[in-house]
This record gives C-alpha cells, structure tokens and sequence, in this order.
C-alpha cells in the first residue's frame, strides 16, 4: 500500500483540482485523495487474455483451498464448469454498460481523511461488456452410460470397451465425486484400470454360476461364503468379474461361519430382483403383467421376493391398457430435452403418480429447478381416486 | 477435453482487484486506439460517494459489494508447446492449467445516473 498523504501521477494535483472546481465541487468536501484514470498501454491486448466469471461461495472457497475449475465437454457441448464436488453451467451474459477492471484502485474507506490533496494514476487493465455466468446445475451423466453401454463386457472373449477415469473425466460433463458416484451407483466393473458395463445376458450367467455353486455346496440363502466362490468361479471367469458380480448381488448377513468365523453372505433382494427383472424384459419391451409377475417370481432364487418397487428406473406399469402390462423404460432411453422427455413419457401412457416419474426426471431438476416447478409447466394435474396424478398439459 | 484454471503456484487468496461500472462505452475523440488514454478524474465525496470526471461531464455513482464476486481470469502465455498441448489422456496427473485466476473482484463503483455536462465557468476576471 502507497504512502497515504503522497500520489504519483502525471498531471500535478492543481489541474485536477481545477477541474474538479469548474464542476462545480468543493474541494473542501472531498476526500484528500483524487485518482485520475487511465487505460493501460495493454488494455486491448487484456481484453482477449481476461475473462470475468462470476462465482459463489463454493467456487471461491474451490479455488481459495488450491482447487482447480475445469471446463468439461466436446466442442459441441454446452460447457460446463466442475470444481471437485459441484458442475456449473456457463453462460455468457452481456451488459449494457462498460466494465472498467483495475488493478488497483482505493476505496473511500481506505482514505486518511485528513492530509494535502493529492493525485495518483491508475491503470485501467481492460474494458468488458461481458463475464461469465455460473448457475449450479445437475452433472450430465448421459454420455458415461452411452459410452459405457456403447461396447460392454460379454467375458474374456468379447472384452469390450473400457474407459480410464482419466479419459472419463474428458468427456462426461461431471466433477470428479459426481463421476466416482455416478461409477458407483451404476455398478461399473473396474478393471485393469478401466470401467466397464457388464452385458445383462453375461451378468447373468456370472450370477446364475454363484447360485449354481450355492446349491452345490448345499448353502442356504443365508449362508454363502465369499472367499470359496470367487476362488472356485474364477476359474471360469476372471476374480475380478466374478468379485463384482457377487458384492453387487450379495450382501453379508451380520453372522459368522461356526467352523472359522468368516462372514456370511446372503441375496441383495432387490438387486438379484432387478437382474431378472431386466433379463425378462430384454428380449420383449412389452409384457403382459400378470405373466410377468408370476415369471418373475419363479426364477428369483429361492429368499428373493419380487415387488413392483424393484422396477423403479427399468419398467413402468401400464394400467390404462387391458390387460395391464409392464413397459420396459430405462431413464437413458429417454430424449435429454425437457419437452420431448415429457412427450416420450406421456407416450407410454397419459397418466402417472410423481413417484413413478421420478427417476425418469431426476436428471432434469437442478438447486434452482425442483421437481415440483418441472412437472407444473410441463404436466397437467388431476386426482383420481385421491392420488394425484400427472398428464399432458394439452390433449393430444 | 478439460480446460484447467487455478490459482498460479504457491496461492492462498487471489489479490482484490477493482470494477468500475459505467453506462454506455467510453469512446476516443480522436482515432487513434484507447492504449494510455486519460479517461478522467474520480474523486470521493466526505461521505463516500463517488465522483467521476470524464471529458465535459461529471457522474455520481455508489460503491456496493457485488452480489456474486467475480474472478479474473487470465489465459496463460508461458505454457510450453507440450504443456500445452497435453491432454493427460494416459495419466491421471493434471496437466498445467492454461488459466490463472489472477484476482476477485468484490465491490464495484457503480455511475448510473446520466452525466451531466460541465458548463464551463464565465471567467471570474473582468
């Protein structure tokens, strides 16, 4: 910080004074302080080398701590920026006004009130009509399921296409936790470094060799053992797949071995549910739900019950039609744009309970767009029967 | 592809820098560019407010504290050719940041009202 009662510029303090007179101020009224302004002799060449971005709390905090902000996406994306945690849509807005950017610049607060006037110059660094704009917004997870679902493992034959998380990281539009959650909840296989979807058929016939080898061993529901099945299938399969495949489907029961102590595993109802579930519907969208119901049922292993909210995110119940039937409809399956997402819902069927719309929205909603506010410009509410449901806004 | 910003080496906390808001654009009176130009004189009132001479008019405005601070961000020039064309497609290391947040911005000195033009005084000498 300069000395306070001294300035440095080109022009002495009495021509500025001068003028400041014939505008009719009282010197004696202003802060002892005057700043005259220039632009910089780079002010032109800092208009193209400077951006403005505005940011919240968080961002600064990101980048205050060392944090990097990494702009994510091909060319033809929208861009978005990620700090570590959180994605930001960015937009550019204009101004209609001038915005002057200066290195330095004192404010009246920072002025010693008394003192002889004096002047100093100041560089104005560059001119903007524009800056970027920040505004939170949901990851865009979309191309890591068409990337990954694109070429999946079918087994040591048909490896597939993997994907580093470096490489993920250029080209899903996500931060680094989103992505690492997103990985998680979608039960990537990592292997050798590269993630990778299992092929549903494949998957299948990995889960269908675990329960295979726990009616071999004689093993009731409740009492799998981890460390014997990955020893003896991964003579069929690679460990790694074969791990994968029953940390998925497979949760530990709480109890221990009597001979040895080693945990007990027992079925994940609701996963082991979802692998039949999509298997069924595979080879039809379509199906009859009285006879999928009771096909269900039968082929889930024996301590597996079934029931419709397993279906959440893979199938959709289909009562306006009779018979009724069950409609395969994964979220990917789905137009990313608002408007036509609602239409391709509403084609399936005309009315639907917020709950079986959610995980089709999900990805839709943002901190400054909820759920409720994207159903009421997009859908038209009624009650039947005290449930509320939700239907085109217009009549086709 | 990922562009990188971050603080340069060895930062904690981006310098303050300032923003002076202004209607309408500045233009030069004559045709050369604005590099080294006086704009004009900016004083402060003993009660804080600001006041900006600019050619024939004078403006007032107020000091307020944006609503969301802005960072400055600057497109670096000393990146090596590899650095810079380094995707770190292979690696799981960063590759340099091509941008540097050089300063924030928390407060700006907002001229809104119209500007006002300076009459010039009648001569005080007979």
């Amino acid at each position: 910080m300069e000395a306070q009662n001294t300035g440095s510029s080109i022009r002495p303090i009495q021509d500025v004074d001068a003028i400041a007179e014939k505008a009719k101020l009282q010197l004696e009224d202003l802060l002892p302080k005057a700043q005259t302004l220039y632009f910089s002799d780079d002010c032109l060449a800092n208009a193209s080398q400077l951006t403005l971005v505005e940011a919240d709390a968080h961002v600064i905090d990101h980048v205050c701590k060392g944090g990097s902000l990494v702009i994510r996406g091909e060319p033809s994306d929208s861009a978005v920026l990620c700090t570590a945690e959180k994605t930001y849509s960015v937009r550019e807005a204009e101004t209609s006004n001038s915005l002057l950017l200066l290195q330095s610049l004192t404010g009246p607060n920072e002025i010693e009130k008394e003192g002889p006037r004096h002047v100093t110059d100041r560089q104005v660094a560059g001119t903007f009509y524009t800056y970027l704009e920040l505004r939170e917004c949901q990851p865009r997870l979309r191309r890591l399921h068409r990337l990954l679902s694109a070429d999946p493992y079918r087994g040591r034959l048909h490896p597939g296409t993997g994907y580093s998380a470096a490489r993920l990281a250029e080209a899903v539009q996500a931060s680094r936790e989103q992505l690492e959650t997103a990985l998680k909840e979608s039960h990537a296989l990592l292997m050798d470094g590269e993630y990778r979807f299992l092929e549903c058929e494949y998957e299948f016939h990995v889960f269908s060799l675990i329960t295979k080898f726990i009616d071999e061993n004689s093993w009731s529901s409740v009492e799998v053992r981890r460390s014997l099945t990955l020893e003896t299938l991964s003579e069929l399969e690679p460990v790694a797949v074969v791990a994968h495949c029953f940390d998925k489907h497979m949760k530990q029961t709480g109890e221990t071995a009597a001979d040895g102590g080693e945990p007990l595993y027992t079925f994940c109802e609701d996963q082991v549910a979802r692998l039949f579930a999509r298997l069924l519907l595979q080879p039809m969208k379509t199906f009859n739900l009285a006879d999928f119901t009771a096909s269900w049922q039968q082929s889930v292993p024996d301590g597996v019950t079934t029931s419709a909210d397993q279906l959440r995110g893979l199938a959709v119940v289909n009562s306006e039609v009779s018979p009724q039937v069950v409609v395969r409809l994964a979220p990917t399956d789905l137009p990313d744009d608002a408007p036509e997402r609602f239409a391709a819902l509403f084609a399936v069927k005309q009315h639907w309970t917020a709950d079986e719309l959610h995980p089709y929205l999900e990805d839709l909603t943002s901190p400054s767009v909820k759920m409720g506010s994207l159903l009421a410009k997009n859908t038209r509410l009624t009650t039947k029967a005290g449930v509320k449901m939700y239907g085109p806004k217009h009549a086709h | 592809m990922q562009i990188f910003a971050k603080l340069p080496d060895g930062g904690t906390e981006p310098p303050s820098w300032a923003l002076v808001e202004l209607q309408g654009d500045l233009e030069s009176r004559s045709a050369t560019s604005l590099a080294g130009q006086l704009i004009g004189d900016l004083h402060f009132t003993r009660q804080g407010a600001p006041v900006l001479i600019v050619g024939h008019h004078i403006l007032w405005g107020k000091v307020t504290a944006l609503e969301k601070p802005l960072l400055v961000m600057r497109k670096r020039d000393d990146l090596t050719p590899a650095a810079a064309e380094s995707d770190a497609m292979e690696t799981d290391a960063e590759p340099e940041s091509r941008y540097h947040v050089q300063a924030i911005v928390r407060n700006k000195i907002l001229f809104k009202s119209r500007p006002k033009p300076i009459i010039a005084n009648v001569p005080k000498k007979i």
